[in-house]
């Protein structure tokens, strides 16, 4: 009688669907069996297809800055909405504008432009913005622009921004931290009030309008070329960098940090002095009053956005890795090879803190002695 | 000092909390620069009648006149402003980079360098007359600077980070004169799109492309790039190891030795 009933199928999953990562945890593959399958990773991740867009109907102009041959992450945002307005149907083109050049690092076709247009004129990396503009100008009767996309930085991008659709006559929308295809929102009021309206054709972006900058696919980043640059010529301007110690953290480029592994901070001083770097600490050694407060790198301190970053003895607590998200090569020294620091870091030291340093600052006055004779 | 004609382009700021009224900090920036290149500067502001008490706090750090245009709500500043000052031409104008209690678009100064056909330089530090010339300091990130010679007429926006040494005085904010100008005002052209403004709240939604994946492959990619690490050193002498460190420094330009 009840060998007619069928049997209940019992979902268990066997220990071979799962799969082991690289750091040798299990994961379970609810969604189908991967047992079998090839567990390269890295060929998993590059493996991605690449979007082609032939004779698109419009384009959305990206117009960036090179900042120290690089890209920040605010200037990738600005691609991503670029590209999440253009869709991927094919119909609209991203076209990417970088004033500057980048460095081999750089890869703009996992940012989603169609095509790039760098313009490394010389002449056109100084103080003359209404040039730029002109070129800008000059480069939109090609194309059948929809939107113009900005970020809103100090570098030079907010001012190049609004001086073209001054002079472009077209609809701006500045400072905008929400975006959609159907409309966007800026503050006004001193941020009490919120703007709404529909999408302008220059738009302004903030950082934080979307949350991630990675794509599924790729797409080509074909090299076009710029047009000619206007005349010129060689402005009197001149640049010059602070002194490490008068750069506020935030804004500092290389940093020196240190952590509850560095005993001597006269050596750590030393070092900063010697390299001509700012300094940074963890919350531990801000708490033992060895740095004043406003020198905490972290979730709690300063979020910083250095070009390079040492961290000396520090083992990388969460909200630490947190405050050097934005760094783009981070240096790790310390005694313990699996902290967490050393899986952020691009380049690890095992070693003591002390010992590196003084072998650091002994190093650097044979090169500089080496250098006079 | 020199006997420039120099205007600076003042405007009201609210709270951020209590809505009021109040000086707007990137003005008062623009004040102090203007201080330091001519001791009585023009100061100029468009804007409804009735904030008087506010207007008056600028005189009170330390100067003897504003010049008030009255304009109704809903009509161009710009106009307004480009108006009286084609009529009374500057040499120099300095304003702050954006309002903070308006549409706060930071478009004024641009709009109006391009009506008046003037230069504009933005994000100034501090500004020195050397000559006929005006020798300014730009900020940039990173603890950059740039130095820049510019020809005069010309309009000059002041960075958020100017030190500003201006103290107020009561007696001053009391005795200074408030000149109103009244003069044909003009709508708005539609340069700005349609908006409806509402209350802040927290909170934004951020545009992603929706994914082709599946929730497997999402995670599967995820596991697959956080794989990651980079060089790790271990072996070799303490000064190797510096070496290594300096090398690299040195390569990406941090270093010069």
């Amino acid at each position: 009688m009840s060998s007619n009933r069928p049997i209940k199928r019992i979902n268990r999953f066997e220990q071979e669907r799962g799969f082991v990562t690289r750091q040798g945890i299990k994961r379970i593959a609810r969604a189908r069996d991967v047992s079998l399958e090839n567990q390269e990773f890295r060929q998993v991740a590059a493996t991605k297809r690449t979007l082609s867009v032939e004779n698109p109907a419009d384009q959305i102009l990206v117009c960036l800055q090179a900042k120290d041959q690089s890209l920040t992450t605010l200037d990738r945002e600005v691609l991503y909405v670029g590209r999440a307005l253009a869709g991927i149907d094919g119909q609209t083109s991203v076209i990417a504008i970088v004033f500057g050049e980048l460095d081999s690092e750089t890869d703009l076709t996992q940012m989603g432009a169609d095509e790039v247009i760098m313009i490394t004129d010389p002449a056109l990396q100084q103080y003359v913005p209404d040039a730029q503009v002109d070129l800008l100008l000059e480069l939109q009767e090609e194309f059948q622009v929809k939107h113009v996309l900005f970020p809103e930085s100090d570098f030079g991008d907010s001012d190049l921004g609004r001086r073209y659709a001054v002079r472009s006559g077209k609809s701006i929308a500045t400072s905008v931290f929400e975006v959609s295809e159907t409309g966007l929102r800026r503050p006004c009021v001193n941020g009490r009030q919120q703007a709404s309206s529909a999408l302008t054709e220059v738009i302004m972006l903030q950082g934080g309008t979307t949350g991630t900058t990675e794509l599924e696919f790729q797409t080509e980043a074909k090299a076009k070329d710029a047009p000619a640059a206007p005349g010129v010529g060689q402005q009197e301007e001149e640049s010059f960098s602070l002194i490490a110690s008068d750069i506020p953290l935030v804004e500092a480029d290389f940093i020196l940090s240190a952590g509850n592994g560095v005993r001597n901070m006269d050596t750590f001083h030393q070092l900063a002095e010697a390299l001509d770097a700012s300094i940074g600490g963890s919350r531990v050694i801000v708490d033992d009053g060895k740095l004043p407060r406003e020198r905490q790198v972290g979730a709690t301190g300063k979020i910083v956005n250095a070009s390079i970053y040492i961290a000396i003895g520090i083992s990388g607590a969460v909200q630490h890795l947190q405050g050097i998200k934005d760094c783009r090569y981070v240096i790790a020294v310390n005694t313990d090879e699996s902290c967490d620091m050393i899986k952020r870091a691009d380049l690890s030291i095992i070693a003591d803190a002390e010992e590196w340093m003084q072998a650091m600052l002994g190093q650097l006055n044979q090169r500089k002695a080496g250098e006079q004779a | 000092m020199s006997n420039l004609n120099v205007v600076v382009l003042v405007s009201i700021a609210r709270h951020d909390k209590s809505g009021r009224p109040m000086l707007a900090p990137n003005d008062i920036q623009a004040l102090e620069q203007a201080r330091s290149i001519c001791t009585v500067p023009r100061i100029v502001h468009v804007g409804q009648p009735g904030d008087e008490m506010v207007l008056r706090q600028y005189l009170g750090l330390g100067f003897p006149r504003l010049e008030v245009i009255e304009a109704e709500p809903g009509q161009d500043i710009c106009a307004q402003l480009s108006a009286y000052l084609k009529q009374e031409p500057a040499d120099l104008i300095f304003t702050g980079r954006q309002a903070q209690g308006n549409q706060d678009t930071g478009l004024l100064p641009y709009i109006l360098a391009d009506q008046l056909r003037l230069s504009l330089v933005d994000n100034a530090l501090g500004s020195e007359l050397k000559g006929d010339q005006l020798e300014i300091t730009q900020f940039q990130p990173k603890g950059r600077r740039r130095v820049l010679k510019q020809t005069l007429p010309a309009l000059i926006t002041c960075s958020d980070k100017t030190p500003v040494t201006l103290e107020y005085l009561a007696r001053a904010a009391r005795q200074g004169e408030l000149q109103i100008i009244r003069q044909q005002g003009r709508e708005i052209p539609e340069l700005l799109a349609e908006t409806t403004v509402e209350a802040s709240k927290p909170g934004r939604k951020r545009l992603t492309i929706k994914s082709e994946k599946s929730a497997f492959d999402r995670l599967h990619s995820k596991v697959a790039v956080a794989g990651g690490g980079g060089q790790v050193v271990s072996d070799g002498s303490a000064d190797d190891k510096a070496n290594r460190v300096l090398d690299l420094l040195i390569d990406r330009g941090a270093l010069k030795v």
